[in-house]
Order: structure tokens, then C-alpha cells, then sequence
């Protein structure tokens, strides 16, 4: 075997890789610093100044409100990844532990989890979500929740999987007949096989949570206003798509570089976790 | 466009004709367009051509039972605009004054007892005649207290037939609002033959009037067309045929008018700036009979307080909504009556309580000792431009210290909790009347006992004011009492009125003839099309 590299170096090996994650930095840090680097208050009104085009005071223009679109984008980067943060941990808060029992217990719970993630397959998430929110009254917090509801199920699948294959290998075999407990077991010698493998479904779910908090925002149910989301710039920006385009446009866009982004840091985590490849 | 208002926005709030949302909006958006580009207003020259097909759009689909006059389907403002074209009225109201229709002479034989003489050259469209039993037929089905008439004239008793062409009317009691009440686009003959046998099974069929147009076609979420009447009593029915095309989004409807697949199109203010991408479009602009306000549930803490109530309306930006969110079409109200609806009107804006000045809110709200750490419930609907003028409104209570806390829900939900449960603090809304006349808008909604005062306004000496204006004969002086009747209301905040919007139509060069009559005539009825 070759010399042994570090995972980051690893994942930050190719060019493409490179540039996703200085992209992902770069909104990282747009979101951590969105009040410093905004430069207007993005609730702030001006109703005599509405739907102006993009020029040196409002760089991308304003909206129906008067309000600075380019503060507005600021703070809704740091509000949509904020939200794909929480739903992301909330679903591996989750989903590892009921991948884990589902994989790893025997009997009653094993069927009792296993049919249980197959329904959450079966549910489209983004319905399911609709239906939580429309329990739940919109927010941030429920979207959070409606979300991560509807991710867990992917995960949790993913883990049982993994687990089910590790738990024939030899070494848990030998464990298990030298009486360690299963809980020991479980944190000694699964959970780490799984790490690569949640950690590459995490970076995705990320990437739906930034799509399924748009959405949920488009349609109203998601980031309630005045506070800016991806989504819900989209949908204001959409009753003038005609006159003043770039009130979607720039929306529109930041989602897709980030997803797009978000995705190609998946398969970067992945290639740097996969030994055939890491060399 | 045809549809004067989306009727799905009017029934909960349409039993006497009145409805919470302006008359004339039909679509949704939001925002201020910036109008550079001047607006054509010239439309084509020479004499009215007959023939041709006007072509609009409809927002959403009339009130079932579709154009059935004598049910709750005339209390929306959208659906009874487009039975106009094929119905008239016993009169209409232009300019303020009420002319003939199909009575041409009236003469009021004493305060409460009304005598119609009726044109001697009209039928239906199904052949049936018109008179004086036609008209007792349809009273009397608006007076039957197990049917589902609506806009019922005020304090009218009975009709009598005195002859073939003759009808008497007794009140009650005297109302100056009477005549006007009976205008086209609010009591319209239908004709009792088709009314009989069609109004249960099939109301579209029984929809057969004396008007310019012919119900032909209703296709249910596609096209309503009507037909030119040739035996029509007038003679200002230019075009062979109309159609009403539904398409509830607006954008879509903009880029058919943009394409020219219409020939007019109602646009709401925010909304201007995409149209007139069409260039050649001619346009109409008039200030509507409309008010919009944001008011108070007074019968609650903190708004029981009228400093409290003057504090949150001194805080409303009229200039900056009807800027910002009207896109200049509109007209910064300082109290109820606009400019549209005649005398009534007066200039208010020198009242500290209907005028923006964040000082002067702050000074009302510390001499109320208003507690800024409460939240304040501010409940308002979806529907564009009310929900973006709540939007507005809410940042702007924020900038004197207020906390609001803004809640939209779906029209249906939000008029359940304004209207039944009266389960609000704070909610916006607009009114329209349909007859210009001051009584139809303001009485029911600050009479103690009027049928839209959810904000539990009880002031009895506005009570009495009310109830004498509404009887009053002499024009000068009602005008005077409803002058008195604005300043009070004003002045005590017993809504905060933020602006008038404009109605604003977009048409093809084409066409020639467009009359504005808010709340009355279809502004197509005598339209025509150049060649």
C-alpha cells in the first residue's frame, strides 16, 4: 500500500473539489457574516424606492418593498443553510440510531424499524413536509422538523444496510462470542464502517434540505416574511419575472450553484472515502 | 378585463352588496412598477363600428348559481359587472345621478311611496315582455324571506302593479339610498318565464335579461360568451360577440394581452408596469369608489383606547403605500370617502389622526401609556395588494416602537375569524359601494348595529347621525351629514384609512367606447371595435 494521505487532503486532491469547496466556503462565510456584509437591513422599507433596477445604491436593484435585494440574498444564504444545518443534524440525530437498532437488533424491533423506514420511503418527503407544516403552523422550526421527518427515513435506510453487511463480518462475529455487549459492539466496530457512508448521504441531504426549504418557502409554508429565505425571494421575486427579472434570477441561481455545489462536494466525500480510490 | 373583482373574495361579505377587497382589482400581485412611459389614453376615432368580438380575460369563475340575479350571485361585484351586459336595471346611476333604464319617469308620490312609469318597448331575450308583473316577479323574489335574494333596496315593503306599465314601491321608512340602490349592476331584471322554469335545474339558462348581450355559452373554467341582442331597446350594441376567458393566473393573462390575444385588461396598480410593455395599449386610469383601512377590534384592550387607535393610524404611510405598493395608482386616503364617491367627499388630511407623522403616533401612544412590549395579533389575508399593503403596514407600526406580530391566512379562513368569530385585534381590509351612495359603504360598517362592524364600534351620537343622514332628502345637507359622519369616524380612528386605489384598464387600440361605472355598467357595454 501507498503512503497513507490524510481524508482532507484526499477529498481536496482534485481540481473540482477544490473550487466546490471554496464555493461552499465562501457561502459559509456570506452566512456567518450576512448582518456585517449586508448593506442595508433586509426588512428595511423604502415604498418610494420600490422595484428600482440594479445600480450603484442597490447593486441587485430592490423589491416590491423598497428593500435591498443584495442584503435581502445575504441574509436568506444564511437562513436557508442555516435551516439545511438543523434539518441535516436532526436527521443524523436520528437516522444513525434507528439505522443502527434497525440493523443491528434481531426480532420484533428489527421488523418493527424496518417497516417503518420502508412507509417513510413510500411518503414523497416534500408532501409529507406540506402535511407537518400545515399541523405544525409555518416557521423556521417547523420547517426544521417537517424536513428532517421527511430525509430520516434515507438515511436511516443507508445505515441498516451498511450495518447488516458489517454485523456477518468475522471480527463482530468474535466479538459477540467473547461476550462483549452489544452496545460496545455497536460503537467499537459499527458505527465507524458506517461513517463513510452517512457522512456521503448527509451531503446530499443537505443539498434537498436547501431545494426542500425553497420550496416549502415558494409556496408560503416555509420562512415566513419579513425574514428572507431562497425561497421565499423566489416567490416575491416572481410576480415581477417579467419587468425586473434579476428579483428571480438571483435567487434562482444561488440555489442552483449551491446545490450543485453541495452535490459535487458529495462525490468528493465519497471518492476520498472509497479505498479503490484513494490512493 | 370583465371581472370586476374575484367573486370568490366577495360572498362571506356580500349580503347587502358591500364586500371586504376593492371593487375593481381582479388580479394579484404585489409591488410598485416604476411608470416612466407615459400612458396612451387615445383610443380610436370617427363613429362606433358595429361587429367584431371583444375579446377578456376572467380571473376566477362567477358565483355559482352563475348569473342568477335573485340569489346571493348578485352580491359579487365581479359576476353582477358581467350580468350588466346582458341585464339593465330600472336605472342607473352616471355621474352621481340616477337616469333611466327600463323606468323612464318615476315620481315619489309621498317620502316612503314611489310610483315607476316602464319603457313600453322591451322584451326579454326569450320573447317574454317586460313589465310592470315582471317586475313585481322579481321584487318579489329579492323580498321572499325564505329565498336567497340579496342587495335588497333599503326599507322596501312592497311592489304593486298600477298598470301594464306602471309599478308602485312603498318603504318603510324614507331612504335617499333608495333610488340609487335600484341601479343596474346591483337590482337587475331577469326574466320571470325563464326564472321559473330554469332557476332550479339549470341557472344558466334561466340567466335571460333585457340587456345589449345575450347569454350564449358558459363553459365552467373556460369561456363565458355572450351575443349581440338584435332586438335590443337601444341601439349602442356594437360588437357581435363577447368573451370572458378564465385564467386565473396574471401573469398569463398579461402575456395574452401582450400577444394581443385580448383587446382589455383590468390591471391591478402593481402590475402596470408589465402591461405597458405593450405599447401601443391605451390606457384608462380612475380613482376608485374604494377605501382601504386597517381597523381595530375596539371592543378588546389596548383599542378601546382612541389615543391608542389615533397612535397606530398617525404611524400608516398612505403616500409611501400608495407609492410602494400601488405603484402611484393610488390616492393617499384620510378618510372613507373618495374623491369617486361625490359630495361625501371633504379633505381630511388635516386631521392629526388620519395622518402620517411618526411623532405625532408616538405622542398619541404615550398619552394612552400604550405598553410597547406587548405583541400585537395583526391578522390579514393573502390576497394581493391587501397582503402587501399589510406587509407595508406592519414594518410601519414597527418604526414607532409597536411589536406586531403579522398573520396571513387564505381569504376563507381569515373572513371565518374576522366576520364570524371576531377572534382579532388588528386586521386590514377594503370596501367599495356599490351605488355611490355614502350610506351603502359606511353605515353597516360603524352603526352599532350595522352588519359589517366587527371592530364593535358603538358611539351613539354617530348612531344617530347614521339614522338621520340615511333619511335625509336634501342633498346639501346629507352631503353635510356625511361630512360630519367622516370627521367623527376619522377623528376618534374608528378605522385607520390608508388609500384609494385607482381602476386601471389596459386596451387594445381597437377599441372605442369604454365607460367607467364602478360598482354599475360593465365598462363594455358600449364598446365597439375599429376596423
Amino acid at each position: 500500500m501507498a503512503e497513507r494521505t490524510t481524508p482532507v487532503a484526499a477529498l481536496l486532491r482534485p481540481l473540482t473539489q477544490k473550487i466546490t469547496w471554496s464555493v461552499l466556503a465562501v457561502f459559509v462565510l456570506v452566512a456567518a457574516a450576512a448582518p456585517l456584509l449586508a448593506p442595508y437591513d433586509p426588512a428595511a422599507q423604502d415604498l418610494r424606492n420600490t422595484l428600482m433596477p440594479p445600480g450603484p445604491g442597490h447593486l441587485l436593484g430592490t423589491d416590491e418593498f423598497g428593500r435591498d435585494q443584495l442584503s435581502r440574498l445575504f441574509h436568506a444564504v444564511r437562513s436557508s443553510l442555516l435551516i439545511s444545518l438543523a434539518t441535516t443534524a436532526a436527521v443524523a440525530a436520528a437516522g444513525i440510531p434507528l439505522g443502527l437498532l434497525a440493523g443491528y437488533a434481531r426480532g420484533f424491533a428489527n421488523v418493527v424499524i424496518a417497516r417503518a423506514i420502508d412507509v417513510g420511503l413510500a411518503l414523497p418527503s416534500l408532501v409529507l413536509a406540506l402535511g407537518l407544516i400545515a399541523a405544525l403552523g409555518a416557521g423556521m422550526r417547523s420547517t426544521v422538523i417537517a424536513l428532517a421527518v421527511g430525509y430520516t427515513p434515507y438515511l436511516a435506510r443507508v445505515v441498516r444496510g451498511v450495518v447488516l453487511r458489517v454485523r456477518q463480518e468475522e471480527y463482530v462475529e468474535s466479538a459477540r462470542v467473547s461476550n462483549v455487549p452489544p452496545w460496545r459492539i455497536a460503537v467499537r466496530h459499527v458505527v465507524p464502517n458506517t461513517l463513510g457512508v452517512t457522512s456521503v448521504q448527509l451531503t446530499l441531504i443537505f443539498a434537498f434540505a436547501v431545494i426542500g426549504e425553497a420550496g416549502l418557502s415558494f409556496v408560503g409554508l416555509g420562512v415566513q416574511p419579513p425574514t428572507a429565505s431562497l425561497g421565499n425571494l423566489l416567490a416575491d421575486g416572481s410576480a415581477h419575472s417579467l419587468d425586473l427579472p434579476i428579483l428571480t434570477v438571483a435567487p434562482g441561481l444561488v440555489i442552483a450553484v449551491l446545490v450543485i455545489t453541495l452535490l459535487f462536494a458529495g462525490d468528493g466525500v465519497r471518492d476520498a472515502l472509497d479505498p479503490r480510490r484513494r490512493r | 378585463m370583465g371581472d370586476k373583482a374575484p367573486p370568490e373574495t366577495r360572498v362571506p361579505l356580500t349580503r347587502r352588496g358591500l364586500f371586504a377587497g376593492a371593487a375593481t382589482l381582479a388580479v394579484s400581485a404585489c409591488g410598485g412598477g416604476r411608470s416612466s412611459a407615459p400612458m396612451n389614453t387615445a383610443g380610436p376615432t370617427g363613429p362606433p363600428r358595429r361587429g367584431g368580438t371583444l375579446r377578456l380575460p376572467l380571473t376566477a369563475e362567477p358565483i355559482a348559481p352563475a348569473f342568477d340575479m335573485g340569489t346571493s350571485a348578485a352580491g359579487s361585484v365581479g359576476t353582477a359587472a358581467i350580468a350588466t351586459l346582458a341585464y339593465n336595471g330600472l336605472v342607473e346611476v352616471s355621474d352621481g345621478k340616477v337616469v333611466p333604464q327600463l323606468a323612464e319617469a318615476w315620481d315619489r308620490a309621498s317620502p316612503t311611496r314611489y310610483v315607476f312609469d316602464l319603457r313600453r318597448d322591451v322584451v326579454f331575450h326569450d320573447g317574454t315582455p317586460f313589465d310592470a308583473a315582471a317586475v313585481k316577479a322579481n321584487f318579489d323574489r329579492l323580498l321572499d324571506p325564505e329565498g336567497d335574494g340579496v342587495n335588497l333596496p333599503p326599507f322596501l315593503e312592497s311592489v304593486k302593479v298600477l298598470g301594464r306599465h306602471q309599478v308602485e314601491m312603498r318603504l318603510s321608512r324614507p331612504a335617499a339610498s333608495f333610488l340609487p340602490s335600484l341601479r343596474r349592476g346591483r337590482v337587475m331584471m331577469m326574466s320571470p318565464v325563464a326564472v321559473a322554469k330554469f332557476a332550479k335545474s339549470d341557472p344558466f339558462r334561466a340567466s335571460v335579461g333585457t340587456g345589449p348581450y345575450v347569454f350564449k355559452e358558459y363553459r365552467a373554467g373556460n369561456v363565458i360568451r355572450l351575443e349581440r341582442n338584435d332586438d335590443y331597446w337601444g341601439d349602442d350594441n356594437y360588437l357581435d360577440a363577447i368573451t370572458f376567458t378564465i385564467i386565473p393566473d396574471t401573469n398569463t393573462q398579461i402575456m395574452a394581452f401582450l400577444n394581443d390575444e385580448f383587446d382589455m385588461i383590468d390591471v391591478l396598480p402593481g402590475k402596470a408596469s408589465q402591461v405597458k410593455r405593450r405599447r401601443d395599449a391605451v390606457w384608462r386610469e380612475n380613482t376608485g369608489n374604494t377605501f382601504n383601512y386597517l381597523t381595530f377590534n375596539q371592543t378588546v384592550k389596548p383599542f378601546d383606547n382612541a389615543d391608542v387607535r389615533r397612535g397606530f393610524s398617525a404611524a400608516l404611510d398612505r403616500e409611501g403605500i400608495a407609492a410602494g405598493i400601488y405603484g402611484g395608482h393610488a390616492k393617499a386616503a384620510h378618510g372613507p370617502f373618495s374623491p369617486a364617491i361625490g359630495p361625501a367627499f371633504e379633505d381630511l388630511s388635516g386631521g392629526a389622526a388620519q395622518a402620517y407623522s411618526v411623532d405625532e403616533a408616538k405622542k398619541f401612544l404615550a398619552r394612552a401609556g400604550y405598553d410597547f412590549g406587548a405583541e400585537v395579533a395583526f391578522n390579514a389575508f393573502t390576497q394581493s395588494p391587501w397582503a402587501q399593503e399589510a406587509d407595508a403596514m406592519a414594518a410601519q407600526l414597527e418604526q414607532v416602537g409597536v411589536n406586531v406580530r403579522l398573520n396571513k391566512e387564505d381569504f376563507g379562513s381569515w373572513a371565518d375569524r374576522i366576520y364570524t368569530s371576531r377572534d382579532f385585534a388588528l386586521t386590514n381590509s377594503g370596501q367599495t359601494t356599490r351605488t355611490v351612495d355614502p350610506d351603502e359603504v359606511i353605515y353597516p360598517l360603524v352603526h352599532s348595529k350595522g352588519d359589517l362592524n366587527v371592530s364593535g364600534v358603538d358611539d351613539p351620537e354617530l348612531d344617530d347621525l347614521l339614522e338621520k343622514a340615511r333619511a335625509e332628502d336634501d342633498p346639501g345637507l346629507r352631503a353635510e351629514m356625511y361630512h360630519d359622519v367622516a370627521r367623527l369616524v376619522a377623528d376618534n380612528a374608528y378605522a385607520a384609512f390608508t388609500v384609494w386605489p385607482s381602476t386601471l384598464t389596459a386596451m387594445s387600440p381597437k377599441v372605442g367606447g369604454y365607460a367607467f361605472s364602478p360598482g354599475g355598467t360593465h365598462g363594455a357595454a358600449q364598446c365597439w371595435l375599429s376596423a
